[in-house]
């Protein structure tokens, strides 16, 4: 029998279906996995394993009751921002201590429902604060893909960089994850994953640890472009419990995937080419382009002008929402209490000492922006600016289907080597956070090797509601790139 | 606008973080490298442009019924 941990979603569920094997050899497969390269890729932070072997037994005897949802029986991991029931839920904070949620979120909820189970909790930059995994309190993730033969450990991105390398790593069948800047598709270019970020309001964010409420949603990390929408369409959907869950109705995201792109128009955008970027990277950009004109798109050029001032903007936007959202983190509910002479100071302490280096930075901003005499100068002109860059691409989308770019400005760095300097890894994050700040939908994909075999990934942009459109073109993309590479098993 | 001692020190306290004091003088220059980079955002006109409050367009928030629930209990709302 082949390595079942390599099997797609779409494979292993068609594998169960046949009764090729079940759930439980399925979910003892991936554990067995686990054991053996956590401890070097650091992907997991909890490992659920007997709650998963319960599961998949009263999965497989669902299924043969001939009662199986749509995720029967599929493990997957889950980004420990999403609250599990009974299970610690931390964000990587130290701040949230061994918080065990008596709730499960909306996301998780509805995979559960729909069959999945629950392998682990992964690994995140400390409240998706991040682009490397570098602020996690549980220690940085390492990627999987490694430059040729060199044994440099890179970072798998961030913030969800669990999800990506345990999906890379195939220690899962796919992944939840969340986006705020990037925190999705960035790991997922970095670990030649597919990861799709959709439309604001399609995923509940009820029970997902808030960093910034106007920009965060979840979407899934996933092995190929037809497993990323079977994950969305469980994990999307009108949740009441959140009052910017959009009440639309599902699509089939699934059948997306197979829709023709002829005669789809697609834009390229002008701002995109930014100093510094690797030739690797215009080269498949280039690629991709052809690779839609030969399924027969028309590309069209346009121009996004804002794009340069999305980052300026979003590190104004999003530590604003932050600093207010992380108020809630005082001592007296969650972690651990550190003493001071005054309740302001117990405060005062416990915040200092729950709180990472980068977290307490974006809080200072956050609440510099927002004080008395520089709101307007900062947070008012940044939210107007947001609404520039949201404008920009309203202008665009009436004259193109979707927007093909590259989906980061490099492959994997080492870990280490942008930690120092906040701006730079900041910088990350330049091709994705336009699709926060807009709210619209995007997907990364990998779509070709740099020189040193690690992947590069391109990024399409839908617009509000049109997921559809999204997984069409990438899957036409997947077809033609035909991205067939694995990281080596060098911890095995 | 450069962000001086006393700022880093007031802004933490508004944050309810206490900053040791060998830490406030390099907290103001990270802080100050960062709103550098940041200020860039002056060259945008934004003469007339409402601000973007919300991802979520022409959706006003949802209200429920005006009947008595069991409030805080989540599988009742």
């Amino acid at each position: 029998m082949t390595d079942l941990t390599s099997l797609t979603l779409a494979q292993a569920l068609d594998g169960m279906e046949k009764k090729q094997f079940s759930s439980a050899e399925l979910t003892d497969a991936f554990l067995g996995a686990i054991e053996k390269a956590n401890p070097h890729l650091n992907a997991y932070i909890v490992v659920t394993g007997d709650k998963a072997r319960a599961a998949a037994k009263a999965s497989d005897a669902k299924r043969a009751s001939g009662k199986a949802g749509p995720l029967e029986g599929a493990p997957l991991g889950i980004k420990d921002l999403f609250c599990t029931e009974g299970v610690r839920t931390t964000a990587c904070s130290k701040i949230l201590g061994d918080f065990t949620p008596t709730y499960e979120s909306t996301v998780t909820a509805n995979l559960f429902a729909d069959g999945a189970i629950m392998l682990g909790k992964l690994n995140l930059d400390e409240f998706a604060m991040g682009s490397s995994n570098e602020t996690s309190a549980f220690g940085n993730v390492v990627n999987p893909w490694r430059r040729g033969n060199e044994d440099t450990k890179l970072t798998p991105g961030g913030s969800s960089g669990g999800s990506a390398a345990s999906v890379a790593a195939d220690l899962c069948l796919g992944a939840t994850a969340t986006d705020t800047g990037g925190s999705i598709r960035q790991p997922a270019a970095f670990t030649g994953t597919v990861g799709i970020k959709p439309t604001y309001g399609r995923c509940s964010r009820w029970g997902i640890v808030a960093f910034a409420s106007s920009l965060d949603q979840a979407g899934p990390i996933a092995k190929t472009v037809e497993d990323s929408a079977m994950l969305l369409q469980s994990m999307a959907g009108h949740d009441p419990k959140d009052s910017t869950s959009l009440p639309n109705a599902l699509p089939d995201f699934r059948a997306a995937c197979q829709r023709s792109v002829k005669g789809m128009v697609i834009g390229v955008p002008e701002e995109y080419r930014v100093d510094g970027m690797p030739e690797e990277i215009e080269k498949l950009w280039a690629q991709g382009i052809e690779w839609l004109k030969d399924a027969g798109c028309t590309i069209k050029k346009i121009s996004l002008k804002h794009t340069k001032y999305a980052l300026p903007a979003y590190y104004i936007v999003a530590p604003a929402e932050a600093s207010s959202n992380l108020a809630r983190y005082d001592g007296m509910r969650y972690g651990a209490r550190v003493a001071g002479k005054d309740l302001a100071g117990a405060y005062e302490n416990t915040r200092a000492s729950g709180f990472g280096a980068e977290v307490q930075r974006r809080i200072l901003i956050g609440t510099y922006v927002l004080s008395a005499g520089y709101y307007d100068a900062y947070y008012l002109r940044a939210q107007k600016v947001r609404q520039r860059i949201a404008q920009d691409f309203r202008d665009a989308f009436a004259d193109v289907d979707a927007i093909l770019t590259p989906a980061t400005p490099s492959a994997a760095f080492a870990l280490g080597e942008k930690s120092g300097d906040p701006v730079s890894m900041y910088l990350n994050d330049i091709f994705t956070v336009t699709a926060n700040l807009a709210g619209l939908p995007a997907l990364a994909l990998p779509a070709a090797q740099d020189t040193n075999g690690l992947p590069l990934g391109l990024q399409v942009i839908g617009k509000a509601l049109d997921e559809e459109s999204v997984f069409a073109v990438s899957a036409a993309l997947e077809k033609a790139a035909g991205f067939k590479a694995k990281a080596a098993k060098w911890w095995v | 606008m450069s962000i001086d001692e006393k700022t880093v020190r007031r802004v933490a306290k508004l944050a309810r973080l206490s900053l040791p004091e060998e830490r406030v003088a390099p907290m103001a220059g990270e802080l100050n490298a960062i709103m550098a980079w940041i200020e860039q955002l002056n060259e945008v006109d934004v003469e007339g442009v409402e601000p973007m409050t919300s991802a979520v367009e022409g959706l006003s928030l949802p209200m429920r019924e005006d009947v008595v629930t069991d409030g805080e209990t989540p599988s009742a709302c």
